[in-house]
């Protein structure tokens, strides 16, 4: 065997040749589903003759042969002699051609491959992975069809039309949908095809009679696609949830890209199907809209379309998280390239004022060198003074050089300070970003049950003794026992904080209050244990609130990236939430609350 | 260039030294303002040797650290430093009510509130004569500001640039 390859072929000659190759070359046997299965006195190439010995010859070695087709009233005949020797299992709906065998995967879009009479374009391949993915296909196929002998005895004693039915008219679809919906006692799956689908349907009442049989306890599983459907979906399931108390109804959205879906599907209590062919998407009404429809109750067919949605569901969610990765990857770019933006201005700033610093030192002691060369001048010549005018006016003048120089002096001390706090930010800004950058690089966040007394009293110490020229007199009234889903950056968002109250507070004494209680977010599920942050400092102005932690996703000003890491941490990073307010309501100039949630951990 | 300062050194003794009782505008203007920072007692000053009346400076910037430096560096040279004031809202509040007449501004560029290319859009409707010297960490801002008719200066600059900027802006009034 050649090495593993898949090939297009469109040559009569040499399709027929792959076909009797992989019957020929069968070990365990082939698998075959079809559209239809053309009877031998139909087959009129000689090539067809040929595949069909081929086939034959399988269970001649011993091989298994499995055919997966519709059996309807006018091939009943020819499948009650095939089937004696071969294993046929019937489905309602075959779309599609191709045969498997343990080794060799072919499939046709014109008809079955291995008798075929119009062949439009054929493919063939040996890749293991590919021959998997479609045995696999077909045996999950199989599980749901019904053996031939069933159906054959269905169609003979008259059963088949009872069960499975052609609705024509789209008003009785109409009635028969919303009907069907309205008997729902287990559960319902819906697939819509478009956005359009999903609002004709919304008017004549289907989300309603989802939302109606979600509150009797029914529930719904929904796929459509588009995100503004999803957005209507999640409305009336908050809505449902908050009546029932439980969340019943569920929402997948399909890709838009995939407009291979043209039905909608509708399965109930897994007993019943409606499957409604769309016909022309671009009509506004239902009825205008939609074609001929199937309902029915026989199992092989609802088990179809119950493997058709659960497949699709998989499918949708796996899609959406490979986009979920994407939106966090683009999202980590972004932040790096922002930290690289704040790094280089704030540096830039820190650089600006150690520049200008140090220029002026040097002019202050160039000039200071100027004074105290004058008066040692003015001392020289003390020696010669002979007038007491000339002499008070020498006293005077040096009186005035050196208060020109303590002057300069101190100047010089203000500037030095200013060096040594631009050379200490910078360091601080390269630390912070550092973690920051940490923080959101971190895609595999392991969050545990942290004890918030424990965070927050080793957080306090440590801001406490960073700063010992101040008197720091944090009050914190601890929940014994409380314990919030957060990891080791938790102190991170706590240091942040209380470092805050101390930088704006301008007095010696720093008085910062801290509470926790339970609590709940508003449109939001769970528990969250809430912390106050109370401190007298110089506040925030209204204006300026909103846009605070606004620097971590666009610019903004200030110095330093404290609450951008609080941000990060607390918002992004443990989910919680995080306000902003002034510790007396109307008046940021006496001092910031900050009210931190954060959830609960069980 | 170094050595710029020390040559000029000694007019700039002999001018400062009567500052403080014949310049009248000065501290008091500064001292209206609020925010105003001191100017410098040891001011250095071509401009008011030759007996001219000294051009008025407005410093706008989110850093108190430079707004204290760049007001030394401005009053060293002799101009009166008007204003200073720690963003655009505060530096457009005082051009609008007339309290102010700057004839150059140096600008910041990322403040809270608005940024200084919104706010010297907004003080040069109110005064179009007025000279601004945008100036920010942020490169690239650079061609906003030169095609808005900004100067620019971008940080870290040294003290002649920043003179000399000035002396560019001034020419243009």
């Amino acid at each position: 065997m050649s090495s593993e390859h898949t090939e297009v072929l469109t040559d009569q000659g040499a399709i027929m040749e792959k076909v009797v190759g992989i019957f020929s070359r069968a070990k365990r046997g082939v698998d075959v589903l079809a559209e239809r299965i053309a009877s031998p006195g139909s087959a009129q190439a000689g090539g067809t003759q040929k595949a069909a010995e081929a086939f034959f010859d399988i269970l001649k070695r011993g091989g298994r042969l499995r055919i997966l087709t519709k059996i309807d009233v006018d091939s009943v005949g020819y499948f009650r002699e095939l089937m004696k020797s071969i294993e046929i299992r019937h489905l309602d709906e075959v779309r599609g051609n191709f045969a498997v065998s343990e080794s060799e995967y072919i499939s046709s879009q014109g008809s079955a491959v291995f008798m075929p009479d119009v062949i439009t374009l054929v493919i063939y391949s040996n890749s293991g992975s590919l021959v998997a993915q479609n045995a696999n296909v077909f045996e999950t196929l199989w599980s749901v069809a019904e053996p031939a002998a069933e159906r054959i005895r269905e169609i003979e004693q008259g059963f088949d039309q009872a069960r499975t039915e052609v609705i024509r008219d789209v008003g009785v679809t109409r009635r028969q949908y919303l009907d069907l919906l309205g008997e729902a006692k287990e559960e319902i799956l819906l697939i819509m095809p478009t956005a359009n689908a999903f609002r004709r349907q919304e008017s004549i009442g289907v989300i309603d009679a989802a939302q109606a049989a979600s509150e009797r306890g029914v529930r719904v599983s929904i796929m459509s696609p588009n995100s503004s459907v999803e957005e209507s979906i999640r409305e009336v399931s908050g809505k449902v949830e908050a009546k029932v108390g439980r969340r019943l109804m569920s929402h997948r959205s399909i890709p838009q890209a995939d407009s291979q879906i043209s039905v909608t599907v509708v399965v109930v209590d897994r007993k019943t199907s409606l499957v409604i062919e769309q016909k022309d998407d671009s009509q506004p009404t239902f009825e205008g809209a939609n074609g001929a429809a199937t309902r029915s109750t026989r199992n092989s067919t609802v088990l179809a379309n119950i493997r058709f949605f659960e497949r699709m569901w998989q499918e949708v969610e796996l899609i959406q998280r490979a986009e979920d990765a994407n939106a966090r990857e683009r999202q980590s770019r972004k932040t790096a390239e922002l930290l690289q933006d704040i790094l280089s201005h704030d540096i830039r700033n820190y650089n600006q004022i150690s520049m200008t610093s140090a220029e002026l030192l040097r002019a202050n002691l160039q000039e200071d060198a100027q004074i105290l060369k004058q008066a040692t001048g003015l001392l020289g010549g003390f020696g010669n003074a002979d007038r007491l005018t000339g002499r008070s006016e020498k006293v005077r003048r040096l009186g005035e050089y050196l208060r020109q120089s303590a002057k300069s002096r101190t100047d010089a001390e203000k500037l030095i300070d200013a060096i040594i706090k631009a050379v200490d930010g910078s360091s601080n800004l390269i630390e912070r970003a550092k973690k920051l950058g940490s923080i959101v690089s971190l895609d595999d966040v392991q969050l545990r049950p942290v004890d918030l007394e424990v965070s927050m009293r080793r957080s306090i110490e440590l801001v406490s003794d960073a700063h010992p020229e101040r008197s720091i007199k944090m009050s914190f009234r601890a929940v014994p026992g409380a314990k919030v889903q957060a990891d080791d950056m938790l102190e991170e968002v706590f240091i942040n904080l209380l470092s805050n109250s101390v930088n704006y507070t301008e007095k010696v004494a720093v008085p910062v209050e801290i509470k926790v209680e339970a609590a709940t977010i508003e449109g939001k599920e769970g528990e969250y244990w809430k912390l106050a942050f109370i401190d007298h400092g110089k506040g925030i102005p209204d204006d300026v609130k909103g846009k605070v932690f606004e620097r971590y996703h666009r610019t903004a000003s200030g110095k330093g990236l404290g609450l951008s890491i609080v941000y990060a941490l607390a918002v992004e990073r443990y989910s919680g939430k995080l306000l902003i307010k002034d510790r007396v309501e109307g008046d940021h100039t006496k001092g910031t609350r900050i009210e931190l949630w954060l959830p609960k951990a069980l | 260039m170094a050595t710029k300062g020390t040559i000029e050194f000694q007019p700039a003794l002999t001018a400062s030294l009567g500052r403080g009782r014949t310049s009248a505008s000065g501290p008091e203007a500064a001292a209206r303002a609020g925010t105003a920072q001191k100017t410098a007692s040891n001011a250095v000053s071509r401009a008011k040797v030759a007996g001219e009346v000294a051009k008025k400076i407005a410093i706008v910037d989110n850093d108190e650290e430079l707004r204290f430096l760049f007001a030394q560096v401005v009053s060293r040279r002799g101009y009166q430093v008007e204003f200073v004031a720690q963003d655009g809202d505060e530096i457009v509040d005082a051009v609008s009510k007339g309290s102010i007449h700057p004839d150059v501004i140096l600008m910041d560029y990322r403040m809270a509130r608005m940024n200084g290319l919104e706010a010297a859009a907004k003080v040069l409707r109110i005064a179009p004569k007025t000279q601004i010297i945008l100036d920010t960490a942020d490169d690239l801002v650079k061609r906003d500001a030169t095609s808005a008719g900004l100067f620019f200066l971008l940080k870290p600059f040294p003290t002649v640039a920043l003179v000399k900027t000035i002396e560019d802006a001034l020419a243009r009034t």
